[in-house]
């Protein structure tokens, strides 16, 4: 692992540039073959730092949301996008369905069937799922590209290869974009980050050309992630800031005009989006910002028409009170009329961080959604945390729009990441650019240093000499005493760093990223690699032995596996739009058996689906998410009750578990016939590994359902709801 | 394990990476990449270089 920090800078520098002097190639030549060579090989590595998973399972989807992706993408293939835009699936939310075309951004699918058509075109015949496995390391590579081309524009060319070089295995975003992960994601920060790079190139040429194309980049994420509504209000604020400090121009003018309408227009398209941009609280300041620079247009006309500055004061006080006051009376009559939709609340929860415990529990009981903490920051950024701060000052030394630009995202990015720890992917991108704006920049002053120093002790040396003399007082050195050699033991600090970066997002990449979650691995006993496939067991075990009509009532997290899998119906799934229905499932899990058969009867179960992690340690299993389901059951259904399964405020399973939690359907369906089991050496049977605790109930019997399956490390256990009973 | 792939023949015996290899190979290009990074600002600060 140790093996970058062994070799040194100035050896590899010394060994590169005699290697390009052994080629005789001119400064430029050089330049030119090292930049070109360098983005070659960032794309390769961004490429194939992905791949461990592939290697290490085997070709595979990974956790829960690529499943949905990966069966809506199936389906496009099979039958075409008409079919997939107007697709009423009946196999999810049972007995609601879910109309796909219009409940889906449909980017991500779009763009993995067209590289498998294309693929087929060009007789590769390869299956769908590789595509679908390997399109987020296609689209990292891709955005490599990006991240030098934007750097480039904002700072210098050196400035976009570091950037390319950190985007290509920053943690933060590899943890979004590994091989398997067919997600919006993975394809959304490279249309971020494009349609990032076009605006400001638009706004720095005011060219239409530029402008309409960051519509079109803006059209593609809308396509591909709901994370686009953080385009439509950065760029405004953006423009806003512009305005505020005095630097409106037609560039400007032309830039976010055209990025505004067309985009809107474009966005429209996308079913899932409708008519949002006119409609709904969050798109407003984008709305309000053209207003603005229309005002702002129309006052630099009226300011050449009027040639007097005392007149146009009055006329600009008159303006600016008159177009806030339509503002405001436009936006109040629109949300009081109910035309203009309030914020949402993942909206609300961004700004307001408790605002989603305390009102949502769905978005508060995903993981991903908690607040960040500081050894996440560490972890996914490492050196760049200290070096975003460096990037900013150099920034600030050099503002201008492209500057500015980066500044507001990078700030306002790295105020969402700490929000919700998913958004570090969003701030991944600014926090590269402008951490390599700091490497960059403090490289090129350190060999700025080194040759100049050398330069004059060549020339001193040499034949010049004379030519020196002759010039006599005119070339003093002003260099300080070691200037060289602590330019040299800086640039050496520096690449060790870079190389301590390059070996630890490896080794988040291998250690922490790249499982697939579908797929457990553990160590064991002697040290060698255990894998638990009981997932895909008791799916395919679903897929094979159930009637095709069955339908799975499980916890929302497995819903998308289940159909994806299983090509099973189910009542719930990871879409969570219907917050009732899950919490119907949430009553039926934490009720007695009897009145949760009566729910399961109403909703039409067939069979019900628990993940239990008691006999392998497996700690993510619904025992753990089960006060979850208790809350957001509660806050629909306030007869379960929350105290009702705790003691003492605390969560219990064994002896002094509650008896409400002893005896609820979540309880048995788990603990079925676990009392009798010896988990581990030296411990009483019913001996809970998860949690490392003795159950409290080791007699578990089930009078409305029987055990069909439980797979080979009991993490699925599949039961069987009963038919009613003819005798009374 | 890598994977031992035989290719028929010609007695040519390929070893599959496996994902420890990659970690290397990752590691190394990783590493190489920052001191072609180097090398590009060295070459930049020529004070020759039209660029400048």
């Amino acid at each position: 692992m140790a093996l970058g920090s062994a070799a040194s800078p100035a050896l590899g520098t010394t060994t590169a540039t005699s290697f390009l002097k052994i080629l005789k190639l001119k400064t430029k030549e050089k330049e030119l073959l090292i930049r070109i060579s360098t983005l070659c090989l960032v794309y390769v590595l961004a490429f194939s730092v992905r791949l461990f998973s592939v290697l290490r399972y085997e070709s595979m989807i990974h956790e829960f949301d690529p499943y949905f992706n990966y069966r809506t993408t199936l389906f496009l293939v099979r039958n075409g996008f008409h079919e997939f835009w107007n697709w009423f699936d009946y196999e999810s939310w049972y007995p609601l369905g879910r109309i796909v075309g219009g409940t889906l951004y449909p980017g991500l699918m779009v763009t993995a069937a067209c590289i498998y058509w294309l693929m087929r075109f060009l007789r590769f015949f390869v299956h769908i799922r590789e595509v679908c496995v390997l399109t987020a390391p296609f689209f990292a590579s891709n955005t490599t590209i990006v991240a030098y081309f934007f750097g480039k524009e904002i700072w210098d060319s050196g400035a976009g290869l570091v950037a390319a070089a950190l985007i290509a295995i920053c943690p933060g975003y590899i943890s979004r974009s590994v091989a398997g992960s067919y997600d919006n994601e993975g394809v959304a920060i490279f249309a971020l980050l494009f349609t990032f790079y076009l605006f400001v190139k638009a706004v720095k040429t005011g060219s239409l050309a530029w402008a309409l194309a960051s519509a079109f980049g803006y059209f593609y994420m809308v396509s591909a992630w709901g994370g686009y509504v953080f385009i439509i209000n950065l760029i405004p604020l953006y423009v806003l800031v512009l305005l505020v400090t005095g630097r409106y121009s037609m560039r400007l003018y032309v830039a976010y005009n055209c990025m505004y309408v067309l985009g809107m227009l474009l966005a429209m398209q996308i079913r899932f989006v409708g008519f949002q941009h006119v409609q709904s609280g969050e798109h407003m300041a984008a709305m309000g910002v053209f207003f603005l620079i229309q005002v702002f247009y129309f006052l630099d006309w009226v300011k050449y028409l009027l040639n007097d500055a005392k007149l146009f004061q009055t006329f600009l006080k008159t303006t600016v009170t008159c177009a806030g006051s339509v503002g405001a009376l436009a936006l109040g009559i629109g949300i009081a009329s109910g035309y203009i939709s309030p914020w949402s609340g993942r909206f609300y929860s961004l700004l307001d961080p408790t605002y989603a415990k305390d009102h949502i529990p769905i978005i508060a009981s995903v993981s991903e959604h908690q607040p960040t903490a500081w050894s996440s920051f560490m972890f996914d950024f490492h050196i760049l945390l200290f070096l975003f701060p460096a990037g900013l000052y150099f920034c600030f030394k050099r503002l201008t729009d492209a500057t500015i630009f980066i500044v507001m995202y990078g700030l306002t990015s790295m105020y969402f990441a700490g929000v919700m720890v998913r958004l570090i992917l969003v701030a991944t991108p600014a926090v590269c650019m402008i951490s390599a704006i700091a490497i960059s920049a403090t490289i090129k002053n350190l060999c700025l240093l080194i040759r100049g120093k050398s330069k004059y002790l060549q020339s001193g040396s040499t034949k010049v000499s004379s030519s020196l003399k002759s010039s006599g007082k005119a070339m003093v050195d002003h260099s300080l005493p070691f200037q060289k050699n602590v330019a040299t033991s800086l640039l050496l600090g520096i690449f060790y760093l870079l190389g301590r970066y390059a070996i630890h997002c490896t080794w988040v990449t291998s250690e922490a990223y790249s499982s697939p979650s579908i797929v457990l691995s553990a160590r064991g006993s002697h040290g060698g690699r255990v894998i638990f496939d009981d997932y895909r067991e008791a799916y395919f075990w679903l897929r094979q032995n159930t009637p095709p009509d069955a339908k799975v009532m499980s916890w929302w997290d497995y819903g998308y596996q289940i159909t994806a899998m299983g090509n099973r119906t189910v009542i719930v799934d990871n879409n969570t739009w219907n917050n009732t229905h899950i919490a119907t499932v949430g009553r039926a899990m934490s009720s007695y058996e009897d009145e949760a058969y009566d729910i399961m009867l109403s909703l039409d179960v067939n069979y019900v689906l628990v993940v239990f992690g008691g006999v392998t340690g497996y700690s993510s299993d619904d025992i753990n998410k089960f006060l979850w389901m208790v809350r957001i059951g509660g806050g629909v259904f306030p007869i379960i009750k929350e105290s009702d399964y705790l003691v003492n405020g605390e969560y219990r399973v064994d002896k002094g578990a509650s008896p409400k939690m002893l005896n609820c359907l979540m309880y048995k369906l788990c603990y079925y016939r676990f009392g009798q089991l010896m988990t581990e050496y030296g411990k009483p049977s019913g001996y809970d590994r998860a949690r490392s605790v003795e159950i409290g109930n080791k007699e578990v019997e089930l009078t409305h359902l029987e055990e069909a399956f439980t797979t080979s490390n009991w993490i699925v256990r599949i039961y069987k709801v009963k038919p009613l009973n003819n005798r009374y | 394990m890598g994977l031992v792939v035989r290719v028929g023949g010609f007695g040519f015996t390929a070893k599959m990476m496996n994902d420890q290899d990659l970690g290397f190979f990752a590691n190394l290009l990783g590493v190489f990449i920052f001191i072609l990074v180097i090398a590009y600002h060295y070459v930049l600060a020529d004070p020759k270089y039209e660029g400048n």
